[in-house]
């Protein structure tokens, strides 16, 4: 049996998801993020007696929406943050598995382009939050033109 | 940036703090938006790293993530409230404009309130990002309980 593909992303309805991401991070990505972002404080190095902890922003990267395994985006459609709010609950430490899960919240018009909310939770293997953020992305096309509003009951 | 510094926070309505500046250039762009560099075929092709999917995506250069000045937000807002940042922390932020490879970001904030708690009081902050023309790309709000040491 053929296995339909996943939707595309500006095609969600509220209430759907994206596949969630189970993911670790390593003490090499963490440090890769140090230098992108010059930010080589001691407690994402670690030390003998306590393990480094990841440095929030790779939570946010971590937990962007194209980091699903199901999320694509419809040819000729790009996609970027519009707004974002975040709530960071507990460090996260290097190695620690952690999953991600997504949620549509809303899907809006604003002066002529497509928006998504997204709920986006973060948690460690105890089920613990670590991070849950809201964030609003917008849909352009490089045509100028909007990408349809999706209808509400769509089976994906 | 290279650590804290060892300067006591001030916290005082109307107070601003400003965070150091840094130049996303492509190296440090990649090192963000790239991937992992062990992983093949690195650095994956996206708007923030190919100018070709830049261009695909109606962008006429390069833009670095807006989670990458985010980032730098973040490490000032450590560099105030310390550990407190990573249990009590929340930060709300608009993007702008798109920032590009090769400018600048530095970070600011704003005292605007105090919010009076159980234990510790909740200080919130007007929040934003600036390329190097100085004109704003990010801007929020942040709060989060003070510090111990910064509590008369």
């Amino acid at each position: 049996m053929e296995v339909a593909p996943f939707p595309f992303a500006h095609e969600l309805t509220p209430g759907e998801s994206y596949a969630p991401l189970q993911f670790r991070i390593s003490p090499e990505v963490n440090q890769q993020f140090l230098f992108a972002l010059e930010d080589y404080r001691q407690e994402y190095l670690g030390t003998h007696e306590r393990p480094a902890i990841v440095h929030p922003v790779l939570l946010l990267h971590m937990s962007a929406r194209t980091r699903s395994p199901s999320f694509r985006l419809a040819p000729g459609i790009g996609s970027v943050f519009a707004r974002d709010v975040v709530e960071f609950s507990r460090h996260a430490l290097v190695d620690e598995p952690l999953t991600v899960c997504w949620t549509i919240l809303d899907v809006y018009e604003r002066r002529g382009r497509l928006y998504q909310a997204l709920d986006t939770v973060v948690i460690n293997d105890e089920g613990q939050q670590v991070l849950r953020r809201e964030a609003h992305s917008v849909f352009f096309t490089d045509s100028g033109v909007l990408p349809t509003k999706p209808v509400s009951g769509r089976t994906p | 940036m290279t650590g804290p510094s060892n300067q006591a926070p001030v916290f005082e309505i109307g107070r601003i703090v400003v965070g150091r500046t840094l130049k996303l250039t492509m190296a440090r762009t990649l090192a963000f938006s790239g991937g992992a560099l062990d992983e093949p075929g690195w650095p994956q092709q996206n708007l923030h790293t190919s100018r070709d999917k830049a261009l695909e995506a109606g962008l006429d250069a390069i833009i670095a993530s807006g989670t990458q000045s985010e980032g730098l937000l973040i490490g000032l807002l450590i560099d105030t409230f310390g550990d407190r940042w990573h249990r009590a922390g929340t930060l709300e932020v608009r993007f702008l404009k798109p920032v590009r490879v090769g400018d600048s970001v530095r970070p600011g904030l704003r005292w605007s309130n105090r919010v009076d708690g159980l234990d510790s009081p909740r200080w919130v902050a007007d929040v934003w990002c600036e390329n190097g023309a100085g004109v704003r790309v990010v801007e929020g709000t942040a709060s989060c309980i003070a510090p111990e040491d910064s509590l008369a």
